[in-house]
């Protein structure tokens, strides 16, 4: 069984505390984030602080949020130029993804994003799933995500919609690690 | 009937020490872990959740997942993504031809192998 970083949000967790510093991620994680949980809406995965972590650090680290999708265009004329199927495309969905302004410098944005890769990566094993989605809240996150490999779809507004193919999140994962 | 399965060693090893352990076939042990998966599958397609419970109620629930459980939890609530012709044209295209993943990616991947 494949082993993450993250394990799913406890009641707990939203009374940790958590501040990413930005309003709306912080108001979901404390208000939304069990209620959702509870009714299957979206999933939300937490990364808390281990043993080994600097005991002033908060109790929850980071968070995303995950869900299906269906990505389609009533404008269909697009999707008749491809190969593809006419009817919608499977895609995971990474609504929200925060760390706490408090753990900020530890690369956890990054540890965040690749676990979120790893379980879409598992759960497309099973169901189908074409690639990733992302929203970029504003062009910090613009930069953060296009650092790895997800690409803008959307030219302009906020949030703006990023997309990875499956298969690149897959070729990343499963590359041997020829480290010495 | 008689079923073939190709699995790890370590669950190998582990479901034949336990069969040891409690004094049951091998069969028998596959039967029972069969029933209890098809039950989880069962109940996760009603839209409920697998957790384990302390009676006492000190710890926390615990929920069991495994990649098949959240696939089917996820696949039976898909938000729609309205999108307008250009962008499914793009998002078609990059599933279609893939980039590989870029140096930042990888190394990414590499620092962060999980657990």
């Amino acid at each position: 069984m494949a082993v993450y970083d993250t394990t799913p949000v406890e009641p707990n967790d939203t009374r940790s505390g958590f501040r990413s510093g930005v309003r709306a991620l912080d108001d979901y994680f404390s208000r939304h984030a069990n209620e959702n949980e509870a009714s299957g809406v979206g999933r939300t995965y937490a990364l808390r602080r281990a043993a080994t972590d600097d005991p002033a650090l908060p109790r929850v680290l980071g968070f995303y949020t995950l869900s299906m999708a269906l990505i389609e265009s009533t404008q269909a004329t697009a999707v008749l130029r491809t190969k593809l199927p006419r009817y919608p495309l499977p895609v995971a969905l990474v609504g929200r993804l925060a760390v706490d302004e408090r753990a900020r410098g530890q690369r956890l944005g990054e540890r965040l994003l690749l676990d979120a890769l790893r379980r879409i990566v598992d759960v497309a094993d099973h169901i189908g799933c074409v690639g990733v989605i992302v929203d970029a809240k504003d062009e910090r996150a613009l930069g953060f995500y296009e650092r790895y490999d997800f690409v803008a779809v959307q030219d302009e507004g906020w949030p703006r919609r990023m997309f990875m193919p499956l298969a690149t999140a897959r070729a990343a994962l499963m590359e041997p690690d020829t480290t010495p | 009937m008689r079923m073939e399965a190709t699995i790890p060693d370590a669950r190998g090893a582990t479901a034949v020490e336990l069969a040891d352990e409690l004094g049951l076939s091998r069969s028998q042990l596959i039967d029972e872990a069969l029933a209890l998966f098809t039950k989880a599958v069962l109940e996760v397609r009603r839209g409920r959740r697998i957790v384990t419970m302390d009676p006492t109620g000190n710890d926390p629930v615990c929920e069991i997942a495994t990649p098949t459980l959240t696939a089917l939890e996820w696949s039976g609530r898909p938000t729609r993504i309205d999108v307008p012709g250009a962008e499914m044209e793009r998002v078609a295209a990059m599933v279609e031809t893939p980039k590989r993943p870029g140096a930042k990616l990888r190394q990414a991947a590499k620092r962060h192998r999980g657990g």
